[in-house]
């Protein structure tokens, strides 16, 4: 069966990749997870297990210019603020990472002189990963707990939290998602390329802090949804979702619950207690429980 | 009374070949003008909703003036076409190849190719500027097709009826 999603990825792709992609898809291949194209080599595949080179020319940074350019189609202004911040995401929540020479302006990327290397990161939606006892969790007694999933990347944080953000939109739960990426919902036009449920609402395109500020003041939502907590601002901000009474789900990279525990930013939010259940996601998708604090919720 | 038919036959014809060629004169003057309008447009959405120029190109085939809406319409087929070709080269096979048609002249078209230079290459402020220019450039051709459609128009015309009624009193 074609990987729909591998196809849809590869769209930036020039033709002899593409072609290259659909043979590998139509060959019923390990599932892709990752796409690497690196100026001077060819391009490798990243599955769960390894990376393969594939038997294709080395790119040049000319090709990968265009990579990007097509990816943005053809228009710098919509994708600046993205390509300063090194990723851009393309129809279907595809993430593409960039990297090379950097245009250093008043402390801040403004742009990239060349591109030396991309890294397409295929998005998938799988459903019914969230498990049911995870769920009642969560959501007992129709009362929501801020929950906190940690990983390191590439164990599925976001496809986890989209699974869990269509099932509670589909069973009348009001969501609010500051998908500052676009990796989340994967707006398109307006329409989310991916499944989050009828009672979804999403702010893309501006920094999930003050998305979800945002979102509490103007959706009403149960619950406020932050992909990958990364700064203070976004702590902040999941401090006021909770003081507001608007229940918070995050995640956050770490390696284990006491990585997350070390960690200066993060050791804020264990702090500030306002997550009550700590959920850690294995590299076999499996999601333990790591800590639950009764009485932490703020709520 | 084929006299009179002859007559009206003569001047209806040369009067008619006057107007065909105002008409040129001002099918270029209402071209440019509805691709002002499609640059303030342009710059108004890359400033403000930062569009992309995909989504421009599509906008501007809806355009209220018939040849603007139909050159863009080009366009937005060519920029759907997935042949790896660059936006650069798609904008300026458009104007090349359908501008003539579309009853531009080759110094509008070398204008209007020139956009190819900087539009979806930089942020939003820059190419403003760059389409500033531009439409400065525009206004100036707009400004010598109403001369030409004042002066050159006129004399068309005017020629043509008489050329047709200096006939008319040759031949009788």
């Amino acid at each position: 069966m074609p990987d729909r999603e591998l196809i849809q990825a590869a769209a930036c792709l020039p033709p002899q990749l593409r072609e290259m992609l659909q043979r590998w898809s139509d060959s019923g291949s390990s599932v892709c997870e990752e796409l690497r194209l690196r100026a001077g080599f060819p391009m490798t595949i990243v599955t769960a297990q390894e990376e393969i080179p594939t038997k294709t020319r080395a790119l040049t940074v000319q090709q990968i210019q265009d990579i990007v350019d097509r990816a943005c189609e053809y228009s710098a202004h919509t994708f600046a603020a993205n390509i300063a911040q090194g990723f851009l995401t393309v129809p279907g929540g595809h993430r593409i990472g960039i990297c090379g020479d950097a245009v250093w302006e008043n402390g801040h990327i403004r742009s990239f002189r060349s591109i030396s290397s991309i890294n397409i990161r295929i998005a998938r939606q799988i459903r019914g990963i969230v498990p049911q006892e995870m769920r009642n969790r969560i959501c007992r007694d129709g009362q929501l707990s801020n929950t906190l999933f940690f990983s390191p990347p590439r164990y599925g944080k976001t496809t986890l939290l989209r699974d869990l953000v269509a099932q509670l939109s589909e069973s009348g739960i009001r969501v609010g998602i500051a998908d500052e990426r676009g990796e989340l919902a994967a707006l398109y036009r307006g329409l989310p390329q991916f499944r989050i449920g009828p009672r979804s609402d999403v702010i893309t395109g501006c920094p999930k802090a003050e998305a979800a500020i945002m979102l509490v003041k103007t959706m009403s939502p149960d619950v406020i949804v932050l992909d990958e907590i990364t700064s203070e601002r976004d702590i902040q901000a999941a401090l006021y979702c909770s003081h507001c009474g608007v229940a918070v789900f995050a995640s956050a990279h770490a390696s284990a619950m006491e990585d997350f525990q070390i960690r200066p930013l993060y050791r804020k939010i264990w702090d500030s207690r306002a997550f009550s259940l700590y959920f850690e996601i294995c590299r076999d998708r499996t999601v333990r429980l790591r800590k639950e604090i009764k009485e932490g919720s703020l709520c | 009374m084929l006299k009179l038919v002859g007559i009206v036959l003569i001047v209806g014809s040369f009067t008619g070949i006057g107007m065909a060629q105002r008409q040129t004169y001002q099918g270029r003057v209402n071209v440019l003008q509805g691709l002002l309008h499609a640059l303030e447009l342009i710059s108004d959405e890359v400033s403000f909703r930062l569009t992309s120029v995909p989504d421009l190109v599509e906008m501007l085939t809806r355009s209220k003036q018939p040849q603007v809406a139909e050159l863009f319409s080009r366009m937005n087929t060519s920029l759907q076409e997935e042949n790896g070709l660059s936006l650069t080269y798609k904008w300026m096979r458009t104007f090349q190849q359908h501008g003539s048609e579309a009853g531009l002249r080759e110094e509008d078209i070398r204008i209007l190719c020139d956009m190819s230079d900087f539009i979806g290459k930089y942020d939003a402020k820059s190419q403003k500027k760059c389409l500033d220019y531009a439409h400065k450039r525009l206004e100036t051709q707009l400004e010598a097709a109403q001369t030409d459609l004042k002066s050159k128009g006129m004399v068309y015309r005017t020629c043509c009826i008489a050329a047709g009624l200096l006939l008319v009193f040759v031949l009788l």
